[in-house]
């Protein structure tokens, strides 16, 4: 018996000798020498596509925007919309012609040359319906697009052409003085037709197929675990950024990043909640520590057609008794910026000054004047509906809920939701009415039509607040319309002071970044709006 | 015997076809849209096109037949929201990491389980079987997902031997973790079961006559009680077996294992109904299959049972 036992432990062991030795995703310290390789987290949940003219630019657009680029691109600092596979453009005197002139020389990260044609088929490609893109609105403002995106149109109604090889000329079906962000966009990005023929919606899964045309190029990407990028050595401009950058997969990056990172596994990890205390605490993370503003706006929606919230005077009260710096500051520990307005802070037209702000003896007023003098006679069963996912909506919710009761002594029942049931009921508000419910909304680029024309105006009315003004309306229209910045920026302005009077909207936050990031990283930045991480902007001085 | 085996293969068939009905029209009741995925709201029209292409407005018994048709070919749909995999291919990539990691857990759990539960019942009520004890039901009385995050924090942030999470197949160090974090579970239920059915064994008749032959306590123990007392831990092996190799699901999304346990979850909260309808499919015959195997094995394992 005991022999066999011995035997058994021989086997075991010999199976251990043989087993293959073990490797790690990051290179060896020899190789660090050479190379330098960023190694950052990311949601594995959705990166589900990587063709940029089918994603909604969620998980996966940072490795998009390093891997491709358009014709203009925004300075992740400055935020200016800057020169990229175009050299310039002109713009017709009546806003609707852009002709886009190509650098010369310009390749593909395999080597073939990248044509004003590859622009065309891209456009084109992402708005044809049958693409099934997540952001084909995108590109709706170009004349026949959004004809041709609802199946009412063809490709060849679309003006988007390529007059020559370095020629791309596009038409608009209005003028639009923000059109050259929509440029930048990734939507907007060039794809090349063949390697999409021929693997159809595969093309994204492998460094043979995915051929971009950006500062990185594909190396290997392992669904749901990891994806590898190298510089690309076809782009036309330099690339002063890290050799390599790879990305880890998280389901939960918020959870997961922070522990990878102080095990030494990250060079970066995306902080949120009780970490961010937690890290404040730590001697040596609360030196890692770097909050990043984001371009976007956390706010209660009331429905204005509703009783009690159609009188205008209870909508009034309501935001002035929320006291938006505590909310940030006690309640949620200053993970965020304290909220200023109803816009977010650097879209032209936004004023401050603009804005109720907190003054509970003029809300205690307004609703006593609005005829519930400390909350006598208020409806019951008014509703403050949110979806539960987030464990800081919940906090917000009931703090905000002691805070109404405490100053104005109304009652408001919480009605937590599942997420996505959540997202359905939403969905159906469009016509059906509501009280009061939990969203928010994030620059997609920096400019006024993202937020006054696109959300607020009552044809468009994004969040259902069923909110008419016809005086906002007109000023918003008008702002659209106009080409001198200016002029422009006064227009929204007045627009901007009539729906912080009106209050449809009630902005608890404005959105921000916590991340940790490893001393020997520099240049790594997150610009307010979108504000993936661009490579080649950073160093690693390991 | 093949008669029973053909009857319990044909059983299979409607039971597949009641668990896929159930899984459609549940899914089907849970509101929602895939598609929503960012932290704000897509617009109507795009949403309205997407459920366009992927036929999603189309009646429900006409998706349901459809989905049957084109699954009896072998083709389960593309998976709404991964673009570049359909639901076949995300199963393929995944089920085999699962099976390789629930293999790997059961291994371990039979391993550590038996043994433990043997020198439990053979010192029994001693140290050594309290000790035994402790161990079983602290094994017990944790989740996996616990388990899981316990030893990240001990062996990846305490001592630093592993990394925190990740996969490199099964022969690299990343499969210690959640190999430890599911083999527990089903080690602390076979050293349970085996302790109990051993104890019971030990005290028969036989065994008396066999100590009296002056046979040694080890040659006992392994050559007449083990084999009557493992009867019952086979059973539950097979129950065990089934579910760990099903992927744990929560193990695999905190360790970042690219399991179909994980797939499971995010099918779910994710409102990606074909790759639901999917993996559900798949594990209902996984499970039928195992199930099928433990009954045959006890054909061999315990000469009581004829099957007719």
């Amino acid at each position: 018996m005991r022999k066999r036992v011995a035997l058994c432990l021989l086997v075991l062991l010999t199976v251990a000798a043989c087993t293959p030795p073990t490797s790690s995703a990051t290179p060896s310290p020899s190789q660090a020498v050479k190379k330098t390789t960023l190694r950052l987290p990311e949601a594995a949940k959705i990166v589900n596509t990587m063709d940029p003219g089918i994603s909604s630019g969620g998980a996966g657009l940072e490795e998009i925007q390093n891997m491709f680029e358009g014709l203009a691109y925004v300075d992740q600092v400055t935020g200016e919309i800057k020169p990229g596979q175009a050299e310039k453009w002109t713009i017709s005197p009546d806003g609707l012609t852009y002709t886009f002139n190509l650098r010369a020389g310009l390749k593909w990260s395999d080597g073939q040359a990248l044509k004003a044609s590859d622009f065309e088929y891209a456009w084109k490609r992402a708005t044809d319906p049958a693409t099934k893109s997540r952001y084909a609105q995108t590109l709706w403002p170009v004349k026949g697009a959004e004809a041709f995106g609802t199946g009412k149109g063809t490709a060849e109604g679309m003006g988007a052409k390529a007059t020559d090889d370095r020629t791309f000329v596009v038409t608009l079906e209005r003028p639009a003085p923000f059109f050259m962000h929509l440029v930048a966009t990734w939507t907007a990005y060039p794809v090349r037709k063949d390697t999409i023929d021929k693997n159809a919606e595969k093309w994204t899964l492998n460094k043979d197929t995915y051929i971009s045309n950006g500062h990185y190029r594909l190396v290997e990407w392992k669904p749901e675990q990891s994806m590898t990028v190298e510089k690309n050595p076809n782009y036309w401009g330099e690339n002063n950024g890290p050799d390599t950058i790879v990305w880890t997969l998280f389901d939960d990056q918020a959870a997961k990043s922070p522990v990878a990172y102080e095990a030494g596994e990250l060079d970066r990890a995306v902080l949120v909640g009780a970490d961010i205390t937690r890290a404040k605490a730590d001697p040596v993370l609360s030196k890692e520590i770097k909050k990043f503003e984001r371009q976007g706006s956390q706010w209660i929606i009331l429905d204005t057609t509703n009783p009690p919230f159609n009188n205008v005077k209870v909508r009034q009260a309501l935001s002035m008794a929320t006291d938006a710096k505590r909310l940030n500051e006690v309640v949620l520990k200053d993970a965020y910026f304290n909220a200023v307005s109803i816009v977010a802070p650097g879209i032209p037209g936004q004023k401050t000054s603009n804005a109720l702000g907190y003054d509970m003896a003029k809300a205690k007023q307004l609703l006593s004047e609005a005829g519930y003098p400390d909350g006598k006679n208020w409806p019951a069963n008014v509703k403050f509906t949110f979806a539960s996912g987030a464990a800081e909506t919940k906090a917000i919710a009931e703090a905000i809920q002691g805070m109404w009761k405490s100053a104005l002594g109304i009652d408001i029942v919480l009605e937590p939701m599942e997420d996505k049931a959540f997202d359905n009921w939403r969905t159906t508000r469009k016509d059906q009415p509501f009280h009061m419910y939990v969203s928010g909304w994030g620059s997609d680029y920096e400019d006024p039509n993202n937020w006054y024309n696109l959300l607020f105006d009552s044809k468009a009315d994004f969040f259902y607040a069923h909110w008419k003004n016809a005086e906002f309306d007109s000023l918003v229209a008008a702002g659209l319309k106009e080409n001198d910045p200016a002029k422009r920026k006064t227009t929204y302005e007045s627009a901007d002071k009539i729906i912080n009077a009106e209050a449809p909207y009630i902005t608890y936050y404005h959105w921000a970044r916590f991340d940790l990031i490893k001393p020997y990283i520099e240049g790594l930045n997150h610009y307010r709006v979108l504000g993936r991480i661009q490579g080649y902007l950073v160093r690693v001085k390991k | 015997m093949t008669t029973f085996i053909v009857r319990r293969v044909l059983w299979m068939i409607p039971s597949l076809l009641v668990v896929f009905t159930l899984t459609f029209v549940v899914v089907h009741a849970t509101p929602g849209s895939p598609w929503d995925e960012s932290e704000k709201p897509l617009p109507e029209a795009v949403k309205q096109n997407l459920a366009k292409q992927y036929h999603l407005d189309d009646p429900l018994p006409k998706q349901y037949a459809d989905y049957l048709i084109n699954a009896l070919h072998g083709d389960l749909g593309p998976s709404y929201r991964s673009v570049e995999r359909s639901v076949s291919e995300i199963i393929a990539a995944t089920l085999p990491v699962s099976a390789q990691l629930g293999l790997a857990a059961m291994l371990f759990a039979l391993l550590v389980g038996i043994p433990l539960g043997t020198l439990a019942a053979v010192k029994h009520n001693t140290w050594v079987d309290y000790t035994a004890s402790l161990i079983t039901v602290s094994g017990l009385a944790t989740p996996p997902f616990v388990r899981v995050s316990l030893l990240i924090v001990a062996l990846s942030l305490g001592v630093a031997w592993l990394p925190t999470g990740g996969w490199n197949g099964i022969w690299d160090v990343r499969a210690i973790i959640p190999t430890l974090a599911i083999g527990l579970g089903p080690a602390a239920i076979l050293a349970r079961y085996t302790r109990s059915s051993l104890l019971e064994v030990l005290g028969q008749d036989f065994i008396r006559t066999a100590r009296a032959k002056g046979l040694r306590e080890l040659m006992i123990v392994v050559r007449h009680a083990m084999k009557n007392a493992l009867i019952p831990v086979l059973t539950v092996a097979g129950v065990t077996l089934s579910n760990v190799i099903t992927g744990a699901f929560f193990v695999e999304r905190i360790y970042g294992v690219p399991g179909i346990g994980r797939q499971f979850v995010d099918s779910v909260t994710g409102r990606d109904y074909p790759l639901l309808l999917g993996i559900v499919l798949i594990f209902a015959i996984l499970i039928s299959v195992v199930n099928l195997l433990t009954d045959i094995s006890y054909g061999y394992a315990d000469p009581r049972i004829r099957y007719r």
